[in-house]
């Protein structure tokens, strides 16, 4: 079943690179697409394979194994949080929120990092205890380090299928599920490379490995708390996109000077207020041509734009 | 006007709750211990909780009086939103677990010793002391014309209603309904997950960017008022923190040079932030008067 679900990915991800080559405007179709099918796709594999890393980890004694299937589960959890935040955040501008509903994505990647964070003490609690209570006298069956790599090979196709959506769509939600998956990848291949190692003589290496991915998931999700907390704080947008809206304002020549560009990011989308100062014997119907030309020229260029104000200085 | 003394005590308010918080958190929870009343341990469950949220405003507040930077250009007034919606989810989370436990005491382990008498002391001082909170909190509240004092004095009056609970609870128990205490603990736990819910959904808003609609009529008025002024249209305001932002498009002749039209802004920016005292910017979006308002 995973074997079918990896064969199901890569098809889907080599026909992505095709169309990346293809012109703008259908990949931007072919991209919404895929964004909203990547919160299913996601989810249908984190279930299978908590499952199956679930089953196969009790029955071959690994717990490096079974803390990988943690790192699912909280997958599963993140897929919910990439539906819930895509729908939400699909919302257009209304009377109620006149910022759109982008913030939504923000507030769920918070909660979903709280509760990853709680989840991982407790994983490292317990692995701490195996680790140091329970005598090894049985290494894990092989079948585990094979499960461990049919993961790895399925998260990994996740994960470059996510972060291809992140990159057309700048989606919070999807780079956090992105990050979850990577992390499941490199999770379960760590537990086929212990449970080998544990099969060549060295017996603590399984429990170990499950110690290491808790440290590893507390700080995944710290990062990604971190980051969203500052979308949350109205933190500025990122210096690429500054740089591109001044190079587009270094076009018109009727500008004297960019006072200030005050921007904040609002889920996926960006949000400015560009200070410009203008000759002052100007009329209002004058700049209200050029900063009609501005803004259009930022809709076109800038495919995140939320929202632009041109304030004359 | 409001009394200069009812300022002061307004000030003092805060650290006098939060004291009160804090000693009764220490006495339940050490009363909960020699007694072991289960419905105790959530009522000191729930004095941490006022405290805690009592904290997150005082320390929020501190920060947000950082001016914009240019990281965050529009002031730090938020993180009183976000730090609350994290430590509320916590205290919730702490809630749910407390109940789970409790269901797992009551129906694995089973009627033990009923709570010993002592913990209805608790009780009392927990009454008193909140009813005295309350009364405090309500009449500064009531003076200072402050929403957010009077919902902090609601969470008073329903620790002294949980404190009730508790004696309720405790003499149940001795009396022979042995698993009274731990009903009532969990009853007093989801007053916890409801206060924490009520404080998420508060933050929730001020995240989402939600529009403030009676300010934004109050102020629309306030600016058509302005001799000049021919429409005002596009009017977008948010809470950042405490304070608000205000995003609006004032229309004007075409014809006007920018340098009269600036002046003019100015005027209308200023006028309002005279008359209101809770705006933290105003954006002005210059636009003429020919080209319709939406």
């Amino acid at each position: 079943m995973v074997g079918m679900n990896v064969a199901k990915q890569f098809v889907v991800t080599s026909d992505m690179s095709n169309r990346t080559s293809m012109d703008n405007t259908a990949t931007i179709n072919y991209c919404v697409k895929c964004t909203r099918k990547i919160g299913w796709i996601g989810l249908f594999n984190s279930i299978v394979l908590t499952i199956f890393k679930g089953t196969v980890g009790i029955f071959a004694r690994s717990h490096g194994l079974l803390a990988s299937a943690l790192y699912s589960v909280h997958d599963i959890f993140s897929s919910i949080a990439v539906l819930i935040g895509l729908k939400v955040a699909a919302n257009p501008v209304d009377k109620k929120y006149p910022y759109g509903y982008g913030n939504i994505e923000y507030i769920v990647s918070v909660f979903a990092s709280i509760f990853l964070l709680i989840a991982t003490i407790y994983l490292t609690y317990k692995s701490a205890t195996i680790f140091f209570s329970v005598s090894i006298n049985k290494p894990p069956h092989w079948a585990a380090m094979v499960a461990g790599i049919i993961s790895f090979a399925s998260n990994e196709m996740i994960y470059n299928y996510n972060i291809c959506s992140f990159k057309h769509t700048n989606s919070p939600a999807i780079l956090l599920h992105s990050k979850h998956a990577h992390a499941d990848a490199l999770s379960s291949l760590a537990v086929g490379m212990a449970i080998l190692g544990t099969m060549m003589g060295i017996p603590y290496l399984d429990p170990l490995v499950a110690l290491f991915e808790a440290g590893h998931l507390i700080y995944t999700s710290v990062e990604i708390l971190y980051h969203s907390s500052k979308g949350l704080m109205d933190h500025t947008i990122n210096d690429n996109d500054v740089d591109s809206i001044n190079s587009l304002l270094s076009d018109f020549p009727e500008i004297m000077e960019v006072t200030r560009i005050r921007s904040r990011q609002i889920g996926r989308k960006i949000w400015a207020e560009l200070y410009l100062s203008f000759p002052h014997d100007k009329t209002i119907v004058e700049l209200d041509g050029i900063s009609r030309r501005i803004k259009k020229d930022l809709q076109g260029r800038m495919k995140h734009l939320g929202g632009v104000e041109v304030i004359y200085v | 006007m409001i009394n200069q003394h009812c300022i002061k005590c307004g000030k003092r308010l805060v650290w006098i709750i939060l004291a009160i918080n804090l000693c009764l958190f220490i006495i339940d929870l050490l009363f909960a211990a020699i007694s072991n009343s289960r419905s105790l341990l959530a009522n000191a469950l729930q004095s941490c909780t006022n405290m805690t949220l009592t904290i997150v405003v005082i320390v929020s507040l501190e920060i947000a009086k950082k001016r914009p930077d240019e990281k965050f250009p529009f002031g730090y007034g938020k993180i009183e939103f976000l730090s609350s919606v994290i430590i509320s989810a916590l205290l919730m989370l702490g809630a749910v677990f407390f109940i789970v436990f409790s269901f797992r005491e009551m129906i694995f382990v089973g009627p033990e010793k009923p709570p010993q008498l002592i913990a209805i002391l608790a009780a009392g001082i927990s009454i008193v002391a909140n009813q005295f909170a309350y009364k405090y909190g309500r009449c500064a509240g009531e003076k200072l014309e402050s929403p957010a004092i009077l919902a902090n004095a609601m969470i008073n009056s329903i620790d002294v209603i949980s404190s009730f609970a508790v004696i309720v609870g405790v003499i149940g128990s001795n009396l022979g309904f042995s698993q009274f205490d731990h009903i009532i603990s969990v009853l007093i736990a989801f007053v916890i997950i409801k206060i924490t819910s009520e404080e998420i959904q508060k933050a929730f808003r001020g995240l989402m960017d939600f529009s403030l609609h009676a300010e934004e009529k109050e102020i629309c008025a306030l600016a058509g008022s302005i001799a000049g002024v021919k429409d005002v249209g596009g009017i977008k305001t948010r809470f950042v923190g405490r304070r608000i932002w205000i995003n609006m498009d004032i229309a004007v002749p075409g014809a006007w040079a920018l340098g009269k039209s600036l002046e003019f802004t100015d005027s209308i920016r200023n006028t309002i932030l005279d008359n209101k005292n809770n705006v933290s910017g105003v954006t002005i979006q210059l636009v003429p008067y020919e080209r319709r308002l939406t």
